[in-house]
């Protein structure tokens, strides 16, 4: 137990006087996690109002002012053309009732609707009919379904696999032909069970304290509140870690290709699965969802952000105990593997 | 060619840690450029929503709701479901609006959505628009005059596209340039940011440096072979994005939309190589080179709009971004049905270059004389014995 | 008693052959150096001693039992210091021993005991809190073999520990050596330096693509070889006739010129050098300076190996 102990004292040491270490567990996450809440938060996401020219004339031309959801600009002719070319505006209510806009999205979806309306409104007050705009019709319920908690329960699923940093280091301790130190140290008595097993209890417990930090600073710092259920979010955020130290075992035992490449490849696997969850906005996840569905359900860090999303921004369990047996088996089986991988003690080469 | 030769050895031999970072960036390049992928009409096609109605019991209100919904091209999915299920459907990007009636008629149906969205003012405007007109159309005994309300519904104001003489190509072409161009712009930064200063460090190494200088080799045919073998990577890995981004655009643009986009493309990447030899000058730790090449080409990207559209990236995050490259190129990438329009941001580009070389040139004749004033207060004799 | 041995063992790299049926054995006490160029299988042999490196044929036994990676009685009365800096460079120099240390020892009070006796040993007192990373060279060697004696252990493998050590650290570790081993531990230390290896070891092997070409004391080693002593002569009137006198003297087998010296060969070496001069003073033959060369490691390894050992 003493020496368990010392194990994980070492282990613990080891991350905090890392330069390198420290930088990629804290200094990375904070500064990607502040660029994406930068970047992504505030007015990017609200619908603002849309611009448009009106022709002087049009049947609608004051009531077009009046919506709250339009900014007519008072132009006209050419200039309005050169406005909607430049994309400064994205319609054109001609006097002949016809909209003239530069492609098909959301907002000239818009801007036919509020025209369609209108049309429809003369109608019905043709036909001798009312309408009662005083009246409410519907509720309105909110979903935060922004970009912004897309992009960063993505980003805290890809960091809070990175203890595989962590598991590829251990490995690199004890397999004789990875390293020179691995290589004294297997000439020494340690058992490589308690070797092991303290260096995965510290990167848990590295790995959770660096996810559960990047939860407080984004509470904190950025209001963006992923701790609504903390002590769900903490086991989720344990079993994460936990299957990240077993992918950094696993690939760490069973080949003999060197740290230096070890790490970028970890970098780049992550940042590939953290895509495929949304982190570079969400249509690559959308396609992936609609092409490759059973690659999403199984990417680990798609499991764990949209676990984080959802127990903490709409309150719900779903798949959150399946999620986590699937990430805390499968790290144990990972565990196992490189244990076996490990095993062997005498190398043809060192 | 001594040292060009090297160059390329070093490559080979640093392949281990660049091959697999290579392959993984390339699938990312293709998924990014394939999750914008789009049409290929000119005509106008209104947003069509995916959306759920849930009612715990069939009635007219409801079914006629449906109905209207999708005869505007949505696609209805008619269940119960509570609220948080309704919720984790909108998450999961599977309906963008959920409908929620409840079992009284007193509680006004819930529109379920983004709300600061445009799809979620979207999917409000056309429900409230339904039980306004519905309300408008109820008979005196209560019933609703259902033919009347929906022939006055099915009206639509007439929408036509704007397709200037100039332009060369469509909207949904451009969207799928924009799209593939950007995650090419993205893995090439970072595949060279990350190659380049790695090969160099090799070549900077102490001793290594100095033995190269003092050697009989001529100083400018060794770094127009340094700067030869860093354009062989650039390019090559250039050509191999662009190739995987033609893949994704192939459908959706012509020859002469194809060619804007590779000018605009060629001067981005004269970008990247200058700004991999600044970063190549400036730093030879490996670890360093891994954090800036991660650091500097996601989040360049990010605040670039390289992943989103530019529109949706804050003002002010797009004031700091105009002060790269990447900005420009994703700017004339959006312009590029009409090549006048993207002339000014391919020209900035080339100012840009221009710039970072006379940078590179700067910093390496820094790093020169700095390591000369080492080598005089030094012994000779740690390079001779090393 | 025997404290290892390996016999006719074979150990392949493809198709290279690292150790070619090699034999050695080293008793209780002793220090045991073995010498050989780069490449000639000195670490192969080290590795496979220590378990770490699975070979072809042949037996390897330590303490009397054939080496088992999970012998760990074995591994606690070893100690083994790498060729290659082997510890935390993160960590200060007394977290890397008190580390290595506690691998061996878990009471708190004992362990500190050796660390600071490791300390003491390699001269790191003024550096203990320094980080590994931040020292120089030269005293990087030095806690590197802390690391590997701190248990005091009976039986400690040196892997060429002063490879790119400066002068001062490089005696320091060789005296150090010694001590360990006056105070018991028997001592295996290899080297490609023919000084450490004479000035250190009571027995030396001779090693050279992967075979085992000769081991005894220095003296056994040189009588393996022709043995002569040479002593160069700057006479002051070199002629045939000088020559000749000298050539028939007591113990001179051969007499040559070269640039107005003479070269004359003594056996055997270290006897008969004042019976050279009073002859010398005999015959009236008279000289300018005289020098004289006894046979060393080097005559051997090349007169075994065919090559001088820093090919």
């Amino acid at each position: 137990m003493r020496r368990f102990c010392s194990h994980m004292a070492l282990n613990a040491k080891m991350s905090f006087k890392d330069k390198s270490s420290l930088f990629w567990s804290f200094i990375y996450p904070i500064l990607l996690l502040t660029l994406m809440v930068i970047a992504f938060s505030g007015v990017q996401t609200e619908q603002k109002p849309i611009a448009v020219a009106v022709e002087p004339g049009h049947p609608f031309a004051d009531v077009f002012r009046q919506i709250k959801m339009l900014d007519v600009k008072d132009v006209n002719g050419d200039e309005a053309f050169t406005l909607l070319r430049d994309k400064d505006i994205d319609g054109i209510y001609r006097v002949d009732g016809v909209l003239l806009v530069r492609g098909s999205g959301v907002n000239e979806t818009i801007l036919r609707e509020i025209g369609s309306e209108l049309t429809k409104v003369s109608s019905v007050y043709a036909a001798g009919r009312s309408l009662d705009f005083t009246k409410r019709y519907v509720e309105r319920g909110d979903q935060k379904e922004g970009m912004l908690y897309v992009t960063l329960s993505a980003s805290l699923g890809m960091f809070a696999l990175y203890g595989y940093f962590s598991g590829v280091l251990i490995v690199h301790h004890m397999q004789a032909n990875l390293s020179p130190l691995a290589a004294r140290l297997s000439t020494t008595p340690i058992s490589r069970i308690s070797y092991v097993t303290a260096g995965l209890v510290s990167g848990v417990a590295m790995s959770s304290l660096q996810t559960i930090g990047l939860l407080f600073y984004l509470k904190w710092v950025w209001k963006v509140d992923y701790l609504a259920d903390p002590w769900r979010t903490l086991l989720l955020v344990l079993a994460a870690s936990f299957f990240g130290i077993a992918i950094g075992l696993f690939i760490g035992a069973s080949n003999k290709w060197p740290l230096k490449a070890k790490v970028p490849l970890g970098v780049a696997l992550m940042l590939l699965l953290s895509a495929a969850s949304g982190m570079m906005g969400p249509p690559m996840r959308l396609f992936i969802e609609n092409k490759l569905p059973w690659l999403n359900r199984y990417n680990p860090v798609n499991m764990i952000s949209r676990t984080i999303y959802r127990l903490n921004v709409i309150g719900s369990t779903t798949e959150f105990t399946e999620n986590i047996l699937i990430l805390f088996i499968a790290g144990v089986v990972l565990c196992v593997a490189s244990l076996l991988f490990m095993r062997k003690r005498q190398f043809k080469s060192l | 060619m001594t040292v060009l030769k090297t160059y390329m050895k070093l490559l080979v031999k640093n392949s281990y840690a660049v091959l697999p970072f290579f392959v993984i960036f390339m699938v990312l390049s293709v998924l990014i450029g394939q999750g914008v992928g789009g049409g290929s009409t000119q005509v106008f096609q209104a947003t069509r929503m995916d959306v759920v109605i849930s009612s715990s019991s069939e009635n007219a209100l409801v079914s006629d709701f449906a109905t209207w919904l999708e005869s505007q091209g949505h696609t209805v999915t008619h269940t119960m479901m509570t609220e948080k299920e309704a919720r984790e459907e909108i998450f999961l990007e599977r309906v963008q609006a959920a409908y929620l009636f409840s079992d009284t008629e007193t509680e006004l149906p819930v529109v379920l959505a983004d709300q600061k969205s445009g799809a979620g003012y979207y999917a409000g405007a056309m429900a409230e628009t339904f039980f306004r007109f519905r309300d408008a159309y109820r008979l005196e005994d209560g019933t609703i005059d259902r033919a009347s309300l929906f022939e006055v519904l099915s009206q639509e104001m007439k929408v036509e596209i704007d397709a200037p003489e100039d332009t060369d190509g469509t909207e949904s072409g451009v969207a799928t340039v924009v799209g593939s161009m950007s995650g090419a712009a993205y893995v090439l930064l970072a595949v060279s940011l990350s190659v380049l200063p790695l090969v160099n460090e090799a070549f900077t190494r102490p001793g290594v440096f100095e033995r190269s200088v003092t050697a009989p080799y001529k100083v400018n045919k060794r770094v127009f072979e340094l700067y030869l073998g860093s354009g062989i990577v650039v390019f090559v890995s250039a050509a191999a994005l662009f190739g995987l981004s033609f893949i994704t655009m192939y459908h959706y643009i012509t020859p002469s939309h194809l060619g804007r986009v590779a000018v605009n493309y060629l001067a981005y990447v004269l970008c990247v190589l200058a700004i991999g030899n600044i970063v190549s000058n400036l730093t030879r730790n490996r670890a360093a080179i891994s954090a800036i090449s991660t650091v500097f080409s996601l989040g360049l990207s990010f605040v670039s709009g390289a992943f989103v559209p530019q529109e949706l990236v804050s003002e002010s995050v797009l004031k700091v971004s105009k002060a790269f490259p990447m900005y420009y190129y994703i700017r004339a990438n959006r312009n590029s049905l009409v090549w006048e329009d993207m002339v000014p941001d391919i020209l900035t580009q080339l100012i840009f270059f221009a710039v970072y070389v006379g940078v590179a040139i700067v910093l390496q004749r820094f790093a020169g004389r700095a390591r000369k004033t080492i080598k005089t207060t030094t012994s000779l004799a740690s390079d001779i014995g090393a | 008693m025997k404290v290892c041995a390996m016999r006719e063992v074979v150990k392949r790299y493809k198709k290279v052959v690292a150790l070619d049926h090699f034999n050695f054995e080293i008793k209780e006490g002793e220090i045991v150096g073995l010498l050989g160029p780069n490449g000639s299988g000195k670490s192969t042999a080290i590795n496979c001693l220590l378990g770490l490196l699975a070979f072809d044929e042949g037996e390897v036994e330590v303490f009397g039992r054939r080496v088992s990676p999970d012998d760990m009685d074995m591994k606690r009365r070893i100690g083994f210091v790498p060729q290659d800096l082997s510890f935390f460079a993160e960590l200060s120099v007394i977290d890397n021993i008190r580390y290595f240390a506690g691998l061996y020892e878990q009471n708190n009070a004992k362990r500190d005991e050796m660390v600071r006796e490791a300390i003491a040993f390699v001269g790191l007192e003024k550096y203990g809190k320094f980080a590994a990373k931040k020292l120089s060279g030269g005293l990087k060697r030095r806690l590197n073999i802390a690391c590997g004696i701190a248990h005091r252990p009976e039986f400690v493998m040196f892997d060429e520990p002063t490879v790119a050590v400066d002068a001062q650290s490089r005696n320091f570790i060789l005296e150090g050596i010694k001590e360990m081993n006056r105070n018991g531990s028997t001592v295996l230390y290899t080297t490609h330096y023919l000084d450490e290896a004479q000035e250190l070891c009571d027995r030396i092997v001779i090693m050279d693509e992967g075979r085992n070409m000769a081991s005894g004391t220095l003296e056994e080693l040189i009588d393996l070889v022709d043995p002569t002593e040479a002593v160069h002569l700057v006479l002051s009137e070199p002629s045939e006739t000088v020559l000749k006198m000298i050539a028939d003297m007591p113990g001179v087998v051969d007499v040559a010129e070269d640039d107005g010296k003479a070269v004359i060969l003594l056996t055997p070496p270290g006897h008969h050098l004042s019976t050279l001069l009073e002859e010398l003073k005999k015959h009236e033959i008279y000289y300018s300076s005289l020098h004289s060369e006894l046979p060393s490691l080097n005559d051997v390894f090349l007169k075994l190996t065919g090559k001088a050992l820093r090919d």
